[in-house]
């Protein structure tokens, strides 16, 4: 198991090589941020030296190999812009968007969870119909645009949700607050999940469902709640662990054009605006920090796939 | 003396197998050290238990994947070690035919389709023709030309087996290897299916290797047959003269095994036990565990196909002569 | 007409979800090609008096620079669509091609292959189209192109899957056996059995390819004014103003989006059931 886990980790170093290897060449592509700082105000030669400080002068792939060694030194470089340490500037936004995927896939999960489940034994019934058709319903609505029906019903008609921010302004932000804040973009993010993930949960339960070892169980005499409860549910834990590894990236994604909507002060506003203003060193960081998340989302699928399911052997 | 068909020397197949550690792990001997030839108008059985090594036979004499060491030779050219490219202008002259596991055939394709194609390919006849060698095709293996147009999976099991039959036919082969052809196939089938299979090969001097893990089928159409245990021949003879007179234990247990209509003498029976992948140390005689009549002497030495009194067509690879218990 | 089609085509037909949305979603596909012939106005120039809610001349109002609304969003239509099928065009041909090589041939080129997919499917799709939108020149183009490479991966693993499970079949090893040459065996054998599943799958990448482009245009990285798309339209929408006082600037377009994408998704899901050979009959 151990040897398992260390040649997946060994297996990832080349993917997060790759990763950080194409965004450079895509952002080299894009050009230089130096003419970004072009201005009436500011002449070439302090364009020179801003240049020589930022190690702009020297060739693409020895800026490369020093970013990459500053990396493995854990100096993630420093933000053009705000000229505060990426890492940092990370560290102090990484929390909301946590919160908010965090919040986000627990609730898309309560709701995708039961729903599938239900569907699954009620299936080919009119609920069965019904929940699907809610479901594609749910994947298929643009986030944005939920969001933005969201504010207009909560926020301007009923005045009950704030429309943005993590807390009001001027005051410390108690859990009651950031919990208003967090209900609208979190929900958002839970719809698609949920929208996406009851259909995937009502497949996985009926193929269950189907094994010959349930019919013998529903033969013995066995009602079909206790079937569910006692056979079927333990072996649907792996479709849903599955479902929880394959929504961290959609979720990590999610969350950048849901904050910019609802100004949430999480990595995806300083995602955004980085893009915008061509802050290398951030987007790098961020692109990163989304590869390694990823990588390890999908080596705690594999573990908790292997944990749960005593067939599956390394 | 005539050039055999095939002519298969110290063919091994071995296996990997990832367990364990990192670099550790063991060999499976798939096939292990097998060596036979097969004349022309032939017909040559392997008979063994499922996963005896006798589909990794076929599949290295098809060129399908390449052998650990050993020779294969085709009518005196040798074609295991032959790149791909110069081995396709001799493959049509080998063929094989596989057991129906429902894709056999390719589901998108019409039958005409998949007769015609490796034809047109090799050029075997007058590209005009090839419609009345289609429905000549089809007739000689018992189908109507109503059948030109269907898709595979509008046949029965037999009928599929017919149509692999005359796609095996199309390209004119010397020699066709059929891999458990009958296995899938009720049993009134099958003994159409063999039917077919014997007229052809009088009518074309065809040659077969006949694979199966039935006696019964094994024992009607072939004229040589071994019998393979893990990876090894254990016995090999005229067809006639193992079933009469069987000299190893594997072959007594095997024909003991198989439910027989016409019991002529009440014996008493050879059983074996355990089960065929039960380990064995290495240096003894694979069947040292299973075998009833195993002493100390098996587990020390492994024996080789040797013959049985007299006869020099017929090896076993057991340390004591069978005689005794045939009686 | 071809047997297994029409079987396909009467296993289709017996969703009636998916039947409604195939008539819905040819309806606007055909509303978007002749939208010259369905309105008199210019997507681009004024046509009346700005923000004029809906009446019998304007369906849909007017914008604030007195743009037709139902104009434009049947223009945008045009835009979203034309991206969403070029995109997924791009994607699919280049996974299947990718995917053929990468199954059929294995060894480096196999991994090679898939490495490049497990980078590309590393990334958030949104965060490596935004990158990439930051840095080209926003337009139809290059949205297509940034769509169009970034769905790939999935469609390459697809194929690949299915061209490792064909070559175990027997009729692939009865080619082989026969002497058939690499390019018959990929091209004519098994080729045309991955099509039911791409087929299906790029159904959800154009879904998807649709979601994206409006939603980056909405952020204002995509298809840029004064051309409309349903996602620039929305744009407008995050002004207090035109959200509470003018549902007629943004409920449409976000409808229209939703209408596609579900429409789409359930054609998609009843291709799904009409592919699989172990569906009931």
């Amino acid at each position: 198991m151990i040897k398992y886990i260390l040649k997946k980790l060994l297996l990832a170093v080349p993917i997060l090589l790759g990763i950080t290897l194409i965004d450079y060449l895509i952002m080299s592509i894009a050009g230089n941020p130096l003419d970004m700082m072009v201005g009436p105000r500011v002449t070439r030669e302090s364009l020179a030296i801003r240049a020589e400080i930022l190690g702009l002068d020297q060739p693409l792939w020895l800026q490369y190999i020093s970013w990459l060694g500053q990396v493995i030194s854990g100096n993630l470089g420093y933000s053009y812009k705000s000229h505060l340490s990426v890492a940092e500037l990370i560290g102090t936004h990484i929390g909301p968007t946590l919160l908010l995927t965090g919040t986000a896939l627990l609730l898309g999960m309560l709701i995708a969870v039961p729903l599938g489940i239900y569907s699954a034994v009620h299936r080919y019934e009119k609920r069965d119909y019904v929940l699907i058709g809610f479901s594609f319903g749910a994947s298929s609505i643009p986030g944005f645009f939920l969001s933005l029906l969201l504010i207009y019903f909560f926020t301007v008609r009923l005045g009950l949700l704030p429309s943005g921010g993590m807390y009001t302004p001027g005051t410390g932000g108690s859990v009651s607050d950031i919990a208003r804040h967090l209900i609208m973009p979190s929900l958002v993010l839970a719809v698609s999940i949920a929208g996406n993930n009851v259909r995937y949960i009502r497949s996985a339960v009926l193929e269950i469902l189907d094994m010959d070892y349930l019919r013998t169980a529903r033969a013995k005499g066995i009602g079909p709640a206790l079937v569910i409860r006692k056979h079927a549910l333990r072996n649907a834990l792996l479709p849903i662990i599955t479902v929880i590894g394959m929504e961290i990236p959609v979720l990590f994604g999610g969350s950048i054009i849901v904050e910019q909507i609802f100004s949430w002060p999480g990595l995806g506003l300083i995602t955004m605006n980085a893009i915008i203003g061509r802050d290398y060193p951030v987007i790098m960081g961020v692109c990163l920090l989304s590869g390694v998340v990823v990588l390890c989302a999908n080596l705690l699928t594999d573990i908790l796939y292997a944990l749960a399911d005593p067939t599956i052997k390394y | 003396m005539e050039t055999p068909v095939i002519d298969v020397r110290h063919l091994s197949r071995h296996f990997r197998q990832k367990s364990g550690g990192f670099f550790r792990g063991t060999t499976l001997k798939a096939v292990d050290d097998v060596s036979f030839t097969i004349l022309p108008g032939e017909t040559f059985g392997i008979v063994g238990e499922s996963g005896c090594g006798k589909s990794t036979v076929a599949r290295s004499i098809m060129c399908l994947e390449p052998p650990t060491s050993g020779e294969i030779f085709f009518e005196g050219t040798r074609i295991d070690t032959l790149r791909e490219y110069r081995r396709r202008g001799l493959r049509p002259r080998f063929q094989m035919v596989f057991q129906d596991s429902g894709a056999t055939l390719n589901p998108r394709k019409r039958i005409e389709d998949i007769l015609r194609e490796p034809m047109l390919y090799h050029r075997i006849g007058d590209p005009h023709g090839l419609d009345t060698r289609i429905d000549e095709l089809l007739m000689s293996v018992g189908l109507g030309p109503q059948a030109r147009s269907r898709y595979p999976h509008e046949f029965s099991g037999g009928q599929r087996q017919r149509l692999c039959i005359a796609r095996a036919l199309s390209i004119n082969p010397d020699l066709i290897v059929l891999d458990e052809p009958v296995s899938a196939l009720d049993v009134s089938v099958q003994a159409q299916i063999l039917n077919l299979l014997q007229n052809l090969q009088t009518e074309r001097h065809l040659t077969y290797l006949f694979i199966s893990h039935g006696l019964g089928a094994v024992r009607y159409i072939s004229h040589r047959i071994a019998v393979m245990y893990r990876g090894r021949f254990v016995e090999t003879g005229p067809c006639q003269t193992i079933f009469d007179h069987p000299a190893h234990p594997y072959t007594q247990a095997l024909i003991d095994a198989a439910p027989s209509v016409k019991e002529r003498k009440p014996r008493r029976k050879l059983m074996l036990s355990g089960e065929i992948g039960d380990a064995v140390p290495t240096g003894a005689c694979p069947l040292v565990h299973r075998c009833p009549l195993s002493d100390s002497a098996c587990l020390h030495y492994k024996p080789c196909l040797n013959p049985v009194s007299g006869e020099p067509a017929h090896l076993s690879a057991c340390m004591r002569n069978l005689g005794a218990i045939n009686d | 007409m071809n047997r297994s089609f029409r079987m396909l085509l009467r296993r289709f037909s017996r969703h009636k979800m998916a039947m409604y949305s195939l008539v819905i979603l040819l309806t606007l596909i055909l509303m978007a090609v002749t939208a010259p012939l369905i309105t008199p106005y210019s997507p681009t120039r004024p046509s009346g008096k700005f923000l004029l809610p809906p009446d019998s001349e304007h369906l849909l109002g007017t914008d604030r620079i007195g743009r037709d609304m139902f104009t434009r969003i049947l223009y945008a239509m045009r835009v979203s669509l034309m991206v969403g099928f070029l995109a997924t065009l791009i994607s699919t041909c280049l996974g299947v091609t990718l995917g053929l090589l990468s199954g059929y041939f294995g060894g480096p080129a196999d991994r090679i292959i898939m490495g490049i997919t497990d980078i590309v499917m590393s990334f958030p799709t949104i965060l490596l189209v935004l990158v990439a939108a930051a840095i080209f020149k926003p337009g139809l183009g290059s949205i297509v192109l940034i769509l169009g490479f970034v769905d790939w991966p999935g469609v390459a693993r697809l194929v690949r899957g299915n061209v490792l499970s064909l070559r175990e079949t027997n009729f692939i090893k009865s080619d082989i056996t026969a002497g058939m040459p690499g390019r018959y065996i990929l091209f004519s054998e098994i080729q045309p059995n991955t099509i039911g599943p791409v087929l299906v799958y790029a159904t959800n990448v154009f879904a998807i390819s649709i979601l994206d482009e409006a939603a980056l245009s909405f952020i204002g990285m995509g298809i840029q004014p004064p051309t409309p798309s349903l996602g620039n339209i929305l744009n407008g929408a995050e002004s207090l103003s035109v959200l509470t006082g003018k549902p007629w600037l943004w409920l449409p377009a976000g409808i229209v989006i939703f209408l596609l994408v579900i429409c789409i998704n359930f054609v998609g899901d009843a291709l799904r059931d009409a592919f699989d050979p172990h569906g009931v009959h």
